[in-house]
């Protein structure tokens, strides 16, 4: 019974947050208005609650926990605790995919989002390799990362509409403000088939703790790990990357504070790094909504600001390690 | 004698540029409708682009530069008249260091900075004449436009969410018409994010978009097909940008666009 108390509790406070997210926003309308004897008013707030508050609640728990579990499986399959989809350069390279396919209309947006993010980690697997050291990882990540930014640039430098300057702020910083529920149903199919991807790789992931010789004498099918991790990263990480646009270090963080809970199982954290990646990024929108005074802050530099201390102490504790 | 007297009074005929140069939309609009044509060396490639310019059969047959020191100064011109961006005024440095005369067209947030602009324009061109007729026929034909009955609750949208607040030539047109700009009441100053949820509660009567002729798909642009706008009941109306875009009397085809859907 207690092995489930990390999830019962994530799960809670999900609820919990759901509950916030539909409450809180920069007007002061409530949930409770929706009941009001005023018809004007119940339509008003049905709008503000259902058309605005909704969507994005539904893509915050969506996109954090594609980031949440891609950073869980990331972390076991190349057995490195700084692997997370922005570090390595999957959301860039989903962002220029999603970008490619909106302006020159390729394929749809979430498409291109996952063509990005696969090419991307096919790039990235051949450029570090399986068993590549911390310092290789990084290094090819912030190459392939740089990379897809600049090409991400140009692309909407050569694009026809005089907007698309504005978008290179959209996709580098990450947002789910505003969005429509045509939007989220564009990327939540995506979504759902690469979190069940994602999730069946646990049992292989725990055997993987001993060594590939070992998992592989266990019969784990070490091929199938890697393409269901790539692939599940590319489908999940991709659509959402593609109406949010990237948001850094939610897959960094999530997993390393949730692995004690699960006794360092890396089977056991999948499910508790999704639902953790979820209440952490909806938990972010909802402090932006509510600590927005003017000018709205990005999700995504709200992750940052919390992430990059984290991620240069992660750097610091491996250094003293080695 | 009388010659060097002349050419020490400022803004005397004899200083009048024949070799003008334009580099930027909105001075070229200024330029092309208030200097001979044949004064006019070359004007920006954004002249004859119909979304962006009112004045396209204008810039017909005149050369079209890109905003470039280089090239512009390769053009010998006695004025060049550029925008007020920072890549403008870079080049206005550049030019003026080579002693070429420089007169940038400053972004007006009013009706009154309108009217400088063109009186500044015509000023430098040496027909102030004609600047102050054109501002006469625009004040004439702005305060023949009809007034709201009452105060409707307007807001401009703009793509990635963004409006219009106080201190914009927006805000101005807006309330020049009888009617609360929503953004400016939020405290919006300037151009700014307007959250679709406070704009949405503050239940508008018109949504003003922008339309840049026919741009091709953009995220940001994706924002203002979100159902909830037109579920608002909001009116809606789409507004050239090219209307608004710049300090001339084409604003007066923007009021009267916003006074018709106001009616």
């Amino acid at each position: 019974m207690r092995q489930y108390l990390p999830q019962a509790a994530l799960a809670a406070g999900l609820v919990v947050l759901c509950a916030i997210s539909a409450s809180a926003g920069s007007s002061h309308l409530g949930v409770w208005q929706m009941l009001s004897p005023d018809p004007a008013m119940r339509k008003l707030a049905r709008l503000v609650v259902v058309d605005i508050r909704l969507p994005r609640t539904v893509l915050a728990l969506l996109a954090g926990a594609s980031l949440g579990l891609s950073g869980a499986v990331l972390q076991g399959l190349l057995r490195n605790p700084l692997a997370d989809a922005g570090i390595i350069g999957i959301s860039a390279s989903a962002s220029l995919g999603a970008v490619l396919a909106f302006y020159f209309g390729l394929w749809s947006v979430a498409a291109g989002g996952i063509v990005g993010g696969l090419a991307g980690l096919s790039l990235l697997m051949l450029l570090a390799g399986r068993n590549a050291g911390t310092l290789t990882l990084i290094l090819a990540g912030l190459a392939l990362s740089s990379f897809a930014v600049a090409l991400t640039s140009l692309a909407l430098n050569l694009a026809p509409s005089p907007l698309a300057a504005y978008e290179i702020m959209f996709w580098l910083l990450g947002s789910v403000a505003d969005r429509s529920w045509h939007q989220v149903a564009t990327a939540a199919p995506f979504i759902f088939a690469g979190l069940a991807l994602l999730l069946t790789t646990g049992r292989a992931l725990s055997a993987l703790t001993l060594g590939e010789d070992v998992a592989h004498s266990l019969g784990v099918d070490l091929r199938r790990l890697r393409w269901s991790a790539v692939g599940g990263t590319a489908l999940c990480v991709g659509a959402s990357v593609a109406v949010t646009g990237s948001i850094a270090f939610v897959g960094l963080v999530v997993p390393h504070l949730l692995r004690p809970s699960v006794r360092h199982d890396p089977a056991r954290l999948l499910l508790v790094s999704a639902l953790g990646g979820a209440a952490l990024l909806l938990a972010s929108d909802i402090v932006i909504r509510l600590i927005a005074i003017g000018q709205e802050l990005k999700l995504g530099v709200a992750t940052a600001i919390i992430g990059a201390p984290f991620f240069l102490w992660q750097v610091l504790h491996l250094r003293r390690e080695a | 004698m009388l010659a060097a007297v002349a050419a020490l009074v400022p803004g005397a005929q004899a200083a009048a540029p024949h070799r003008i140069v334009s580099a930027n939309l909105c001075a070229d609009r200024l330029v092309l409708q208030l200097a001979d044509r044949n004064d006019i060396v070359s004007v920006s490639r954004y002249a004859a682009d119909p979304a962006m310019s009112t004045v396209v059969p204008l810039a017909a047959g005149i050369p079209a530069n890109r905003e470039d020191a280089e090239a512009i100064a390769a053009l010998h011109p006695d004025l060049v008249v550029l925008g007020s961006s920072h890549t403008s005024r870079i080049a206005a440095a550049m030019l003026r260091a080579l002693g070429i005369p420089v007169h940038i067209v400053p972004v007006a947030n009013n009706i009154a900075g309108v009217r400088a602009a063109i009186r500044g324009v015509a000023a430098v061109l040496g027909v102030p004449g004609r600047g102050a007729k054109m501002i006469a026929a625009m004040e004439a034909r702005l305060d023949k436009l009809p007034a709201p009955g009452r105060h409707l609750r307007a807001a401009v949208y703009l793509a990635g969410g963004w409006s219009s607040g106080r201190g914009t030539l927006a805000d101005a047109l807006l309330t020049r018409a009888g009617l609360v700009n929503i953004a400016a009441q939020q405290g919006l100053s300037g151009f700014g994010a307007l959250p679709l949820e406070t704009l949405v509660a503050a239940q508008p009567d018109l949504l003003v978009f922008e339309a840049i002729g026919d741009t091709g798909p953009s995220v940001a642009g994706s924002l203002l097909h979100n159902p909830v706008l037109a579920e608002s009941g909001a009116r809606l109306l789409n507004m050239p940008a090219r209307l608004w875009a710049c300090p001339d009397p084409a604003i007066v085809d923007a009021a009267a666009l916003i006074a018709g859907a106001a009616q």
